[in-house]
């Protein structure tokens, strides 16, 4: 499995070097590519067989999960769970790349520290300070 | 049915023999298919070479309400060998197509 963000490779399991399944994320992508160039066209999902294995390569967003599978029988069940894993990973991703506006709001909602006072130091509670002693 | 509505494509079928793409559908279909039959092919060799698999014998790219296969019978890889392919104007499941496609072997 490999899955990627636009041309950037997140998770590499497939059982190959690193630089073939970084050629493989751009053959992928150029095929896309391809594609798309003459108009409207937006393929999503992309299958073949190879002597022995197939290549299943789903776009979701602007993601890509690339499956090999052994038995063509499998394509249908692999796609469905392949676009539900990319449903998941997307919102994952999303919320690394961009923080959602909550965050902004709930650090607003947070209690700002007060201005240092005159020595530089923060300013002093008025209630106690609870201290709780290492031993009792 | 209005105006407005399109009837989405139906099944085609078509043969590839000798490196020619051939069809009870006219021209204008085959023309279609064979330019999307030559660049799904190609990229599939690509794919195929970046993980020394080989060429392939079949090949499917789905969008959102077509889909298009290819496949060579007998374990055929060969541009000149025989094989077959559809195009259908909907989303339908992978392997129902390459089955379709498949059956047509003689």
């Amino acid at each position: 499995m490999l899955l990627c963000w636009r041309r950037q490779i997140l998770i590499n399991l497939l059982p190959f070097e690193e630089f073939r399944s970084e050629r493989l994320l751009q053959a992928v992508h150029d095929a896309r590519a391809h594609f798309a160039s003459g108009g409207d066209r937006d393929v999503a999902t992309f299958w073949f067989g190879y002597e022995g294995v197939f290549v299943l390569a789903l776009f979701q967003g602007e993601h890509l999960l690339i499956t090999l599978h052994t038995h063509a029988s499998e394509v249908d069940f692999l796609r469905r769970v392949g676009l539900t894993f990319l449903d998941d990973t997307q919102l994952l991703v999303q919320a690394l790349l961009q923080p959602s506006p909550d965050d902004e709001t709930s650090r607003d909602e947070t209690q700002p520290l007060g201005e240092p006072g005159v020595d530089g130091l923060p300013p002093q509670s008025s209630g106690p300070t609870k201290v709780i002693p290492r031993h009792a | 049915m209005s105006d407005s509505e399109v009837l989405p494509l139906p099944l085609q079928l078509f043969t590839l023999k000798d490196g020619h793409v051939a069809s009870d559908s006219g021209q204008e279909a085959v023309n279609n298919y064979a330019a999307d039959f030559q660049g799904l092919r190609h990229f599939g060799l690509k794919i195929g070479e970046c993980l020394e698999l080989g060429p392939p014998w079949c090949g499917t790219l789905q969008e959102e309400d077509f889909t298009l296969n290819f496949a060579y019978f007998d374990a055929g890889t060969d541009a000149q060998d025989p094989g077959a392919g559809a195009l259908i104007g909907e989303r339908i499941p992978l392997f129902e197509l390459l089955t379709r496609v498949n059956s047509m072997e003689e």
